[in-house]
């Protein structure tokens, strides 16, 4: 038999949302952050995706944060996926927080051997034990706030399957979907709003 | 014995009391059911180690005040 004794839900800690901001959506041009940080990719041949775009509207509230290391790691690795033509995927780690709402902030990510494509990408199977690795290493407790993934030159969006792993996995409102084109010079933040896709602001911290 | 599940999307957990002959899988059954979730959606994580869903507690040699997470098993396109 199970039984289970209770639940003990994460508790949001209270405290304003970080303040050395370095760069932030929607003020900002990412084409040039990213050109500056030399994780741009200048010619490639443009790929066909037939995979469905949902249409989204940006969102005015921020209320998403990413640390720059993180950011860097982010863009370094779909650059270098990019590279070798396939598409790059990771988890966003980090924590929930409440100020005048909740809001969540990346500190990390966690990411491992790849099954990807010009159109597709899935952690390998054994190479969750890479993630696990990753996650030990954290002291405080995280929570996966989303995740990342590159696309090819086909610019930033979320597809149909991009939006069932949201649906599925990352549903809550502080979670977070970031959608990296190294091609087309492009980093959009998406979020699920009373279950609609919609594009977020995001803001990079130092 | 007890054992804690941990839901790696929110950070919330569950404490329950398993038997030895409980499966990884009836484990998560219930976690995922009181969470609402796809209990067949996730890579089960005990430590550095995928945890194989058909092995009972024993076989998996879960200990009281062992952590088990449900990591999501994202796919994009
Ligand atoms: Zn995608």
């Amino acid at each position: 038999m199970i039984k289970i004794d209770e639940e003990i839900r994460k508790k949001y800690k209270i405290q304003p949302p970080p303040q050395n901001i370095i760069f932030e959506y929607g003020k900002e041009d990412i084409e040039k952050y990213m050109q500056e940080k030399g994780f741009i990719i200048e010619s490639v041949h443009s790929i066909n995706c037939l995979e469905e775009k949902i249409e989204t509207v940006l969102q005015e509230e921020l209320d998403f944060y990413i640390k720059e290391e993180a950011c860097e790691k982010i863009l370094e690795h779909c650059h270098s996926m990019a590279l070798k033509g396939k598409e790059a995927m990771g988890f966003l780690i980090g924590d929930v927080k409440y100020w005048e709402g909740l809001y969540s902030i990346v500190y990390d990510i966690a990411t491992a051997s790849l099954d990807a494509s010009p159109v597709y990408v899935r952690f390998r199977r054994e190479a969750f034990e890479e993630i696990f690795d990753k996650l030990d290493e954290i002291s405080y407790e995280y929570v996966m706030v989303g995740w990342y993934h590159s696309h090819l030159g086909y610019s930033s969006f979320m597809s149909s399957i991009d939006l069932d792993t949201q649906k599925k996995y990352f549903n809550q409102p502080f979670h977070a979907a970031l959608v990296v084109d190294p091609i087309t010079r492009e980093m959009k933040a998406f979020r699920l709003i009373e279950n609609e896709c919609r594009e977020i602001p995001y803001a990079i911290f130092k | 014995m007890k054992i804690t599940v941990k839901d790696a999307e929110t950070g919330n957990r569950i404490n329950m009391e398993v038997e030895e002959d409980n499966t990884v899988e009836e484990i998560i059954e219930e976690a995922a059911n009181y969470w609402k979730k796809n209990p067949g959606a996730y890579v089960i994580r005990l430590g550095k180690k995928i945890l194989q869903a058909e092995l009972t507690v024993e076989e998996a040699n879960l200990q009281d005040g062992d952590i088990i997470e449900l990591i999501p098993d994202p796919e994009g396109g």
